[in-house]
């Protein structure tokens, strides 16, 4: 037995039983939430690199696999992660079954899954390129379900994630060479022009961004977020691993600065669009490109600290995205998804209301939820070095916040103030669990952060 | 090696296929000039890998354009709409602009990627060609042929820097799955317009 095959192996199995039991949703509703929790509690407890004491013999569990020559490694480092992916794998597919996802959402959502966990794990790194490709294409069924008309959007989507996997891989052989000729000079340029371009269309970087307003506006929105997320996630693990294996990229210049640039740009555009939007579709499109770019500005420290505010970043944005999309998906459901629709649904919907008002505000980084310590801790890093790279961040994060604002007048506007509780119980239990854990996470951050920071113990040259 | 003697013909094949595609109004004939294009692709990839090897991206992109055709239906195909002559004179203009510039670029690009430059130059005139179709085609038959002509072309440029057996199979699953991928929406849009 290996960790890949515990991993990556067996829900690739349970995917493809899914797939054949799609028809008979509450039962794979049932037995995806089981083994997303299964997987997530044996990634937190199962001890790394010693066999398993169970009884009656000890079973060893190696943390590599062999496939055609390439090694597979989920070591000690990768486990926190993994647990993070499967955890919340289980209450977004729980949440599928809330919003009435099609039918091909927790099958095809779990290969997404399990094709992450084997981008994290295959070595060389560079070969991620290829299955994060894969999960592309895997994802493309979940988000255009048979017989609903093909977007604009989802082939934006497919044509720019395509766009980047080469780069990314002639960028990997091009490091390989500056790595082996430090002195050339040209083969620098050319590795960090490569690797900039794959990075941007993966990570819908400014400019290439304007897909994912479309994609998210124009599919089930929790479903394009779970998407979006998870790719993005493993995106960002793969950009620690180039920074962790090239010193003359951690050592660069000209690095450093264009993240900031970059990650200040999108997370001011995307504010003052924000602003702008009707559709909170949209809007939920935007704060993704925002965390996107909070992200970089986080990178762009080029510190341990910063390095440990991105790790950490992933936990808050999970759930605080995961919670905006759900509840957004919930009131669409009865209403279209824009100001005017919303108006009054606060004593319709209440808890779907409160909800989509914790993602939104806590997306705009609003104190004691989920995101805020994050930004505070980050925008005081940013501004040790200079106040105008926290001034701008601010910026866009008070755009969020005055469209929650004008989101929060919509819901409160209502001739008729009878009040009603029109959520499922199902719903109603997702959108508290997922409301409660924003507000701990924002109150409490020192009881699940420092644990996920973890994550960086994988990444030796990052210190 | 009669590859490497005559890989201008390789390079010929693949302008002639790629200009083809760009105005084509036929989806049989499309098809057969993707299946063409193709023997360029192995053509070129056959002078840096061995040919038992080469042959998989041949057959990959046979699978592939095999695959998207079955998908068009007759009555639903996405050349139905007569285009107009412009329109075709417009496109082989764009398409020999793109050659053009392949060839203003090539030197330089030669400094960047020391390969044989008839292996550059065939893999930058599908990748020009690529881009092309996808930035200025609408319907997701051309949107699909054209990721998979520029993904051709990358291949053919990657193949002289890596000659990994997994890589070879992990490239030949993502054409497939595009290809399987195109399919499945191309006969999405049409179930939706004959709906």
């Amino acid at each position: 037995m290996s960790a890949p095959q515990i991993w990556i192996g067996f829900p690739l199995l349970l995917s493809a039983i899914l797939f054949v039991l799609r028809k008979q949703t509450g039962v794979v509703w049932i037995i995806a939430i089981a083994s997303n929790i299964l997987f997530a509690l044996l990634a937190f407890f199962l001890p790394a690199g010693r066999p398993v004491d169970l009884g009656l013999f000890l079973l060893p569990i190696e943390d590599s696999l062999v496939v055609l020559g390439r090694r597979f490694i989920l070591d000690g480092g990768d486990r926190q992660f993994l647990g993070l992916i499967f955890a919340l794998g289980a209450f977004w597919f729980g949440g599928g079954r809330v919003v009435q996802a099609n039918r091909n959402f927790v099958p095809l959502g779990m290969t997404v899954m399990a094709l992450l966990a084997a981008a994290l794990a295959v070595e060389p790194f560079l070969y991620a390129a290829l299955l994060v490709e894969m999960a592309v294409l895997v994802s493309v069924p979940i988000l255009s379900p048979p017989g609903q008309p093909v977007k604009q959007g989802l082939f934006r989507f497919l044509i720019f994630q395509t766009l980047a996997m080469p780069f990314i891989l002639i960028a990997g052989w091009a490091a390989g060479a500056v790595e082996a000729n430090p002195a050339a000079p040209h083969l620098l340029q050319q590795a960090v022009v490569l690797l900039a371009l794959g990075f941007a269309f993966w990570l819908a970087v400014f400019p290439f961004y304007n897909w994912m307003p479309l994609l998210v506006s124009q599919t089930n929105p929790f479903v394009a977020s779970f998407i979006v997320l998870t790719l993005n996630t493993l995106v960002f693990l793969l950009s620690l691993d180039f920074l962790d294996a090239f010193s003359w990229l951690r050592s660069s210049d000209l690095l450093y600065p264009a993240l900031r640039l970059v990650g200040t740009l999108m997370v001011v555009t995307a504010g003052i669009w924000t602003v702008f939007q009707q559709d909170l579709t949209r809007v939920l499109a935007y704060t993704l490109i925002m965390e996107n770019g909070f992200s970089l500005l986080a990178l762009s420290l080029n510190n341990y600290v910063g390095f440990q505010i991105f790790a950490s970043m992933f936990l808050a944005r999970w759930i605080t995205i995961a919670l905006f999309s759900l509840s957004l998906t919930i009131l669409a459901q009865k209403t279209t998804p824009d100001i005017q629709g919303l108006q009054g649904f606060l004593y319709r919907m209440p808890l779907a209301s409160l909800s989509l008002l914790g993602g939104l505000l806590g997306m705009g980084g609003a104190p004691l939820l989920a995101v805020f310590p994050l930004r505070l801790f980050l925008l005081e890093n940013l501004s040790s070095a200079s106040l105008a790279y926290a001034i701008w961040p601010i910026i866009g994060m008070a755009c969020i916040l005055i469209f929650g604002l004008r989101v929060l007048v919509s819901l409160v506007e209502s001739d008729q103030k009878t009040r009603r509780a029109e959520e499922t119980r199902s719903q109603a239990f997702f959108l508290t669990g997922g409301l409660l854990f924003v507000f701990m996470l924002g109150i409490f951050p020192r009881w699940f952060l420092p644990s996920f920071q973890k994550l960086l113990e994988t990444f030796a040259q990052l210190k | 090696m009669i590859f490497q003697r005559f890989s201008v013909i390789a390079a010929a094949i693949i302008v002639v296929c790629c200009l083809f595609l760009l105005v084509s109004r036929n989806w049989r004939q499309s098809i057969l000039a993707f299946a063409v294009l193709y023997i360029g692709v192995f053509w070129l990839t056959a002078l840096v890998w061995p040919v038992g090897l080469a042959v998989v991206k041949l057959v990959v992109g046979w699978m592939a354009g095999a695959v998207l055709g079955a998908t068009i239906q007759t009555e639903t195909s996405p050349f139905q709409h007569v285009e107009l002559r412009p329109v075709q004179i417009f496109r082989l203009t764009a398409g020999a602009v793109v050659i053009v510039l392949v060839f203003a670029l090539e030197s330089a690009l030669l400094e960047w990627i020391a390969i044989d430059p008839v292996v550059l130059w065939g893999a930058m005139v599908l990748i020009g060609m690529g881009v092309l179709q996808l930035g200025i085609m609408t319907n997701p038959f051309n949107l699909f042929v054209g990721l998979l002509i520029l993904l051709a072309g990358f291949e053919t440029i990657y193949a002289v820097l890596e000659s990994s057996v997994l890589v070879a199979g992990l490239l030949a699953v993502v054409n497939l799955g595009l290809a399987l991928t195109g399919a499945y929406l191309i006969s999405s849009q049409a179930g939706e317009e004959t709906a």
